[in-house]
């Protein structure tokens, strides 16, 4: 009925030039929070380059949300510092900080109209009335929400109260966006209709912005660079495909994405191989194991195949069907590994049969035997 | 194939209906006997009030009470700590409410329990401690209405503390006070602009429940030695039986007209906020439950 996300995208030559900002750098310097013996945040570093786009990712409890809330204002830090256009906020109220947020429950005043939300940032900055009725107008034309203007929070739908969020967000053209959690009480496809639309928007306006997720796709679809936590620590910040690919940690390899975990032989200084599955290339890094060393070879799901094989050491536990991908899961002595192929390979092979495996990819991480 | 979901089998439709038929029944039986047993009283008062012990109508009882002008100054005494017991009580109790559902949800329950001790208190206890400890105070307080206010905001916290609470527990008060930071209010335009149109209910119930209880509350004015409207009905009632019962039904249309007419002003007002969309506002359902219980 109101759900109309699927349709609706940011409208090509909508002017947002009253949103145009200028993105600033962000930097949170040797951060700590606790709360009593729990160490929220541990002399957290992490710096954002003006206009880039920053997604936090980690398990609940890692520290992002106190990370991105230290930076809003909303969090007391106990030491370090929160730069915001190389200017020292530590001791600001969010009030007086520039930045913009969308809350991950739907955060938008229930006694105002959709625009009557969008102005509220600019009625409290003494904007006259017209001018924030035009500006409220532009920025849910930015978001394709121009009709419903007029509408109550609990009359829109999910996806749409967090449209206008984004919208009143960004009226107030604050030096920098933050995002907590904004799609996760969203269904699937809204999720995923937002997401783009939020990259479009921040693409076009320019703005510095941080988000919060534990959903690694939208984490590696989203960012330009990835900052994965763990125990409020920063245990990775790099682009998508280096935090993927090249995973600099343990705890970085399993959480992001799905790996399969091989025990081989470290061949030399870029191969290592596993028995009956082929050689493997790989990034040395520090304590990678020397070459003749039994090791523990981390794989994607996508860097090996899978093929039917009677004499084979693998036994098919499962096959599912994902849509234009299949996944199969194989297993050898009590270890399962999983496999991600083409759909058409669907019929390649059967659950309960015997398979075997190639190398086909690189390994993303070589590591002493556990 | 077809299909048998949501067909309700034959038998139990019946059945159904039945138990619909004597639950309706049996509901107008309750509401009709509860209705009586509130309304012959107020009947049987109002009568007595134009007849009194003669056969005759009269309206004797009535012009006696209201060219009484002990009758107004006590009325008027009433209002006077009634406006002084609802500002207060929401000046105390709006920031409090918020500020434990935003800052410190941990002490919810011991809020709820403290302002639970007037019931268990007896009033009369209470009364004797502020005459004791606060007898000190100076005469600006003690001695004048300003300490049956005073007295007032804490023997009515049962019932404004928890109305106001249930109001801010309906909001997520943590979000929108942090959406209103992030977007640059300092917390008064914030509890003004945001929170206040969302707690018009609770704030109503507040309005509604002191304003009552100062009207009716007979035992601390009368120990603290001041003639109140409650006080001066009880001492009228020693002599005067025709002007008390006048005197009662006076009282109950001073409680009646001005929550009737809030009832009808936020009935309308919900109605077209919801026509438009809004729906923040005290449904006219809630306000019946409230002027109810302040009865």
């Amino acid at each position: 009925m109101m759900e109309m996300e699927s349709s609706k995208t940011v409208p090509a030559g909508v002017s947002v030039q009253g949103a145009k900002v200028q993105g600033v750098s962000v930097r949170l310097s040797k951060v700590t929070r606790t709360y009593g013996d729990v160490r929220a945040l541990s002399e957290l570093d992490l710096a954002a380059s003006p206009g880039e786009f920053v997604v936090m990712l980690g398990p609940s409890g890692c520290g992002k949300t106190t990370a991105l809330r230290a930076l809003a204002g909303l969090e007391q830090i106990d030491s370090g510092a929160v730069y915001i256009g190389g200017k020292d906020v530590s001791r600001l109220p969010a009030s007086k900080r520039s930045i913009g947020m969308v809350f991950q429950s739907y955060s938008l005043f229930p006694n105002m109209t959709s625009a009557a939300n969008v102005e509220f940032g600019l009625k409290v900055r003494g904007f006259s009335s017209a001018e924030r009725r035009k500006q409220a107008h532009e920025m849910l034309e930015m978001v394709g929400l121009i009709e419903q203007a007029d509408r109550f929070p609990h009359q829109m739908s999910g996806g749409q109260q967090q449209r206008v969020a984004l919208a009143r967000a960004l009226a107030i053209k604050p030096e920098v966006l933050l995002l907590d959690e904004p799609l996760s009480a969203l269904d699937a496809k809204v999720r995923a209709n937002l997401r783009e639309q939020i990259k479009q928007l921040q693409r076009e306006v320019g703005i510095t912005t941080f988000f919060v997720t534990h959903d690694q796709e939208e984490a590696l679809s989203l960012a330009d660079r990835v900052a994965v936590m763990n125990n409020g620590n920063l245990e990775q910040f790099g682009t998508p495909t280096e935090v993927y690919s090249s995973p600099e940690t343990d705890f970085v390899a399993s959480f992001v994405g799905t790996v399969n975990v091989f025990y081989g032989t470290v061949l030399d200084d870029k191969v290592a191989i596993v028995p009956n599955v082929g050689n493997f290339t790989y990034v040395r890094r520090t304590g990678t194991p020397a070459p003749g060393d039994r090791a523990e070879i981390l794989v994607r799901p996508e860097a090996i195949t899978v093929k039917g094989d009677l004499e084979g050491e693998y036994l098919v536990s499962d096959v599912t069907f994902l849509g234009s991908n299949v996944r199969i899961r194989v297993q050898k002595e009590g270890s399962t590994f999983t496999i991600i192929q083409g759909s058409s390979d669907i019929d390649i092979v059967a659950p309960g049969s015997r398979a075997s495996l190639d190398a086909k990819g690189s390994a993303i991480l070589v590591r002493s035997k556990l | 194939m077809a299909s048998v979901i949501g067909v309700p089998a034959k038998s139990s439709g019946v059945g159904g209906s039945n138990v619909l038929r004597v639950g309706k029944v049996f509901r107008a039986v309750v509401l009709g006997a509860v209705g009586l047993f509130f309304i012959v009283p107020v009947i049987s008062s109002a009568r007595f009030s134009f007849t009194g012990s003669s056969a005759g109508f009269s309206f004797s009882a009535y012009s006696k009470l209201l060219s009484d002008p002990q009758f107004w100054s006590t009325l008027f005494l009433s209002v006077k700590i009634g406006v002084g017991t609802v500002t207060l009580s929401l000046a105390i109790l709006i920031p409090t409410t918020v500020w434990v559902h935003w800052k410190a949800p941990k002490i919810r329950r011991v809020m709820e329990a403290l302002s639970l001790l007037p019931l268990v208190i007896p009033s009369v206890v209470i009364t004797l401690g502020v005459i004791t400890s606060f007898g000190s105070l100076p005469n600006i307080i003690m001695g004048t209405p300003v300490i049956l206010a005073l007295e007032y905001v804490v023997l009515a916290l049962p019932y404004t503390y928890r109305t106001l609470d249930s109001g801010v527990q309906a909001l997520d008060i943590k979000t929108l006070v942090e959406a209103g930071q992030s977007l640059g209010a300092p917390f008064r335009k914030i509890l003004w602009w945001v929170l206040l149109p969302n707690l018009k209910s609770g704030v109503l119930g507040v309005v509604v429940l002191a304003f009552a209880f100062c009207l009716g509350e007979f035992a601390v004015a009368s120990l603290l030695s001041f003639t109140t409207f409650a006080v001066y009905l009880v001492q009228i009632g020693q002599t005067q039986a025709s002007e008390a019962i006048a005197f009662s039904l006076i009282a109950l249309l001073f409680t009646w007209i001005p929550l009737s007419i809030v009832t009808v002003v936020f009935s309308r007002r919900a109605g077209k906020k919801s026509r438009r969309g809004g729906g923040v506002l005290m449904s006219s359902q809630s306000v019946t439950e409230l002027v109810e219980l302040s009865e």
